[in-house]
């Protein structure tokens, strides 16, 4: 039996920059953009705040 | 920076503290289309059109909630922007990327743009044409900007709501030459 597909997030910031992908990979990418494009330290918790998940758990 | 709001260019992005509320809430998966909506804020400024962008993409576009109402999706949208919509109005559709995009023109006021959002004088462009079975190939922001202003220009004339909403934008949109919904149903 093939293994759930890992849930995909999608994250808007309000400079219009956009990224979508798993829980690490947008974690990794919007703490990225907050430090190099807004000189903003965010927590994985900051970041999943603005997340919405796949499914409706 | 000049004084002209028309020309003005807003400071750096660091003026954002932090990120704001999500703006829309969508879920998201690479195995099916996605769609999506963009809002063009327009402002008139002394007697001169004036479009608003964020200042990391070419427009501000969100995800669209399947089963949510689109209107509703760029109204809470502007909402979160502190912008304020005097029309709201969906003016074309297009196929960019992986994403079919749904475009809403807005008309909005100066008074509570994002300190980060980019605020330029509008030009006049000739829009994407495609031949008569085939989109454009390539299909620019200022392109589906020129067709809402074109829509708008249609709908100051055609309905009366948005007439007496936008007093003054007749002669302001004179140039354009009036024309209802269209797709752009091509790859941007």
């Amino acid at each position: 039996m093939a293994n759930a597909p890992e849930p995909q997030w999608n994250v808007t910031c309000q400079c219009g920059w956009r990224t979508q992908g798993t829980r690490a990979s947008v974690v990794a990418a919007v703490q990225e953009h907050g430090r190099t494009e807004h000189a903003v330290e965010l927590t994985p918790g900051q970041v999943m705040e603005q997340a919405t998940r796949l499914d409706n758990p | 920076m000049t004084n002209d709001p028309r020309q003005q260019r807003n400071p750096p992005s660091t003026q954002i503290r932090g990120l704001p509320q999500p703006l829309s809430e969508q879920p998201w998966s690479s195995d099916f289309v996605m769609q999506a909506i963009e809002v063009l804020p327009i402002a008139l400024v002394d007697g001169e059109l004036v479009s608003l962008r964020p200042e990391h993409a070419e427009s501000f576009i969100i995800a669209w909630p399947a089963g949510s109402k689109p209107e509703e999706v760029a109204a809470k949208a502007l909402n979160g922007l502190s912008l304020r919509p005097t029309v709201l109005h969906s003016t074309s559709w297009r196929h960019a990327g992986s994403e079919v995009v749904l475009t809403y023109l807005a008309v909005v006021s100066l008074d509570s743009v994002p300190e980060s959002w980019l605020k330029t004088a509008i030009e006049r462009t000739d829009l994407a044409r495609g031949d008569t079975t085939a989109p454009p190939p390539v299909i620019g922001v200022d392109q589906v900007l020129e067709h809402a202003l074109r829509h708008l220009a249609w709908l100051v004339k055609d309905d009366n709501e948005i007439a007496a909403a936008l007093p003054g934008w007749l002669t302001v949109l004179d140039g354009y030459v009036p024309e209802p919904f269209r797709s752009f149903a091509g790859e941007s």
